[in-house]
């Protein structure tokens, strides 16, 4: 199991955003969160990504419990073991594409110029690595963003709603990005509105109400 | 590629491609340490400039004989030998002896007619400046008197002896002071006259700095055998409260621009973090401490600094040189010594006025600002 979740809450004041969410995902899964706005799905992303940590419960990523550490060894685990996509990229304005790859590498350990344009070759934006992402589009942005969660051969995936800001065009070209990311072994756990992409994942996760609802 | 390399990659990206952004910032701190250095700049040369100003005001330090009769040759040469090796502008000694003319009587001074010129700038002559021997300037008042012009022969005789010389009064001073009714003539004429071989009543000294220098050249003349010297106080005192008043208020003027600097750095500073706060939750997403936030935040502070300084600097430089020639018709030396100063006010200027936006973004919460919508 590359990641573990058991009984997790969260609470914020008397609000509670999730109640006893217990899953796990196995390496080179696709898994798919979804639910209407407020059911808690970008919160459970944040206690995955080690962005947030659960008011209860237990989650394992790569065996080691996460929800009792502290901010600097949650760090250290964002840095070594998770890529993000976000929704809405992300990028560093005055970073160039090939750039932006290079900060996750940076942070991570040591840059290396030529497999970040590898990773962006690999995306289909090898031309596109000197360009600033006011120059890229929305899709090539996204790409750039996936080049980058991918450098550091995370253990885990995390992509909250990928395709949210993209034109057709360019969300067919990033889920078929992910589809042939899966098919090269990732473990993938991304959270969307969109039915149709929710159903190319291998298992699909119902939140309500901050609840996982049966399947 | 190593870390450092790509660590200066990022923040040259983050100074030049965002340069519209810290214009701003750039630009009060290059106002700020210009102004700064040039006011450092003047105040250094200030005081040097502004000793010379004072000197048109005549002498600061006058030396007399300790026992009230005269100063002997030697202790005249005594002098001389202190004085030589210090910042002086002039120095002349006098000697005064009461002399019969026709009806009246008047003072003969007699000082050193090269030097005197340096050490009484501020007496107005009319005529010329008596070159020879038997030439003689005649004050202003005594000459209405006696109804003499420049030209006018004049014949003195000593009270005791009765020996006789004759003058060519070539021109009238006038100094505002017992100058106008007495007869200045050369030393060694007025040695002639009154029989006073080597002798001098006083030494007159213009010298260039204020307050403590001329007490301290004053202390150090007095340690001479048979005489004392002592400021003449309404010249140095002034020079040096003005000289005070000059550094407190280059004091107060740059602690106010530093001060307004410093806000306007920190508020642009501030606004860069609420700006860019997305960018910082991203890094931290992927791995930066706030160790990390703070490191980026005040080198880019710090690198802003140097480059706002050494604009600034340069920039202070013609400023001084401005006031320089505004004020005192004179150019402002280029001190080297303000170029690190500069540097380091400037640097320690962005860092403190940077050290709350700082913290800021390094609470800057990842899950809350890189939420999707």
């Amino acid at each position: 199991m590359v990641l573990e979740l058991k009984c997790v809450s969260k609470t914020y004041g008397s609000v509670t955003a999730l109640k006893d969410i217990s899953f796990g995902v196995s390496k080179g899964a696709w898994i798919s969160i979804m639910g209407p706005s407020g059911s808690g799905k970008t919160t459970l992303l944040n206690l995955i990504g080690c962005l947030d940590k659960p008011t209860s419960g237990q989650i394992l990523l790569d065996g080691v419990e996460i929800s009792k550490l502290s901010e600097k060894e949650l760090t250290r685990i964002r840095r070594e073991k998770i890529g993000f996509v976000f929704q809405q990229f992300h990028l560093v304005s005055h970073l160039t594409a090939l750039e932006n790859v290079m900060l996750a590498q940076y942070y991570h350990s040591m840059p290396d110029e030529e497999e970040a344009l590898a990773a962006l070759e690999r995306v289909g934006l090898k031309d596109r690595a000197c360009h600033l992402p006011s120059q890229l589009s929305g899709g090539e942005q996204q790409r750039v963003c996936i080049a980058r969660a991918l450098i550091n051969y995370p253990s885990l995936i995390l992509s909250d709603e990928p395709t949210g800001n993209l034109d057709e065009a360019n969300e067919k070209a990033v889920i078929e990005l992910f589809e042939e990311l899966h098919q090269q072994g990732h473990t993938i756990i991304m959270v969307t509105h969109d039915p149709e992409i929710g159903a190319l994942a291998e298992r699909k996760l119902l939140l309500d109400h901050g609840q996982l609802m049966p399947r | 590629m190593r870390k450092t390399q790509v660590f200066w990659r990022f923040l040259y990206a983050a100074l030049v491609k965002r340069r519209s952004r810290i214009l701003i910032s750039l630009l009060a701190l290059v106002v700020g340490t210009a102004v700064t250095a040039g006011l450092i700049n003047v105040y250094y040369d200030v005081q040097a400039k502004m000793s010379k100003e004072f000197r048109t005001y005549g002498a600061n330090l006058v030396v007399e004989p300790e026992d009230g009769v005269a100063l002997q040759e030697p202790e005249l040469t005594a002098v001389e030998k202190v004085v030589g090796g210090q910042d002086v502008v002039g120095s002349t000694p006098l000697l005064y002896h009461v002399v019969d003319t026709t009806g009246s009587s008047l003072v003969l001074v007699g000082i050193d007619l090269k030097e005197a010129k340096k050490v009484f700038p501020y007496w107005e002559i009319r005529g010329k400046w008596p070159e020879t021997k038997n030439e003689a300037l005649l004050g202003f008042e005594a000459a209405g008197k006696m109804l003499i012009k420049p030209g006018a022969q004049l014949e003195v005789l000593d009270r005791k002896t009765r020996v006789k010389t004759v003058l060519t009064i070539v021109g009238l001073v006038s100094s505002g002071d017992e100058v106008d009714n007495q007869l200045v003539v050369g030393l060694d004429l007025a040695r002639e006259v009154s029989g006073r071989e080597g002798e001098a009543d006083q030494v007159y000294l213009s010298v260039i700095g204020h307050g403590e220098k001329v007490t301290q050249l004053a202390t150090e003349i007095s340690r001479l055998q048979g005489v004392k010297a002592r400021p003449i106080t309404r010249i140095s005192t002034a020079e040096g409260r003005i000289m005070e008043k000059i550094t407190g208020l280059v004091a107060l003027a740059v602690a106010v621009i530093l001060s307004l600097t410093g806000l306007c750095v920190g508020t642009t500073m501030l606004a860069a973090v609420v700006e860019r706060r997305k960018e910082i939750g991203l890094k931290k997403a992927l791995g930066a401490s706030p160790g990390d936030v703070m490191k980026e935040f005040l080198s880019e502070a710090l690198a802003l600094g140097f480059i706002g300084g050494l604009a600034g600097w340069l920039l202070g430089f013609l400023v001084a040189q401005g006031i320089g020639y505004s004020v005192f018709q004179d150019s402002v030396a280029l001190r080297w010594l303000t170029l690190p100063w500069t540097l380091l006010v400037s640097g320690v200027l962005t860092v403190t006025a940077s050290w709350l936006p700082v913290q800021k973004a390094m609470s800057v919460d990842p899950a809350v600002v890189l939420r999707g919508e």
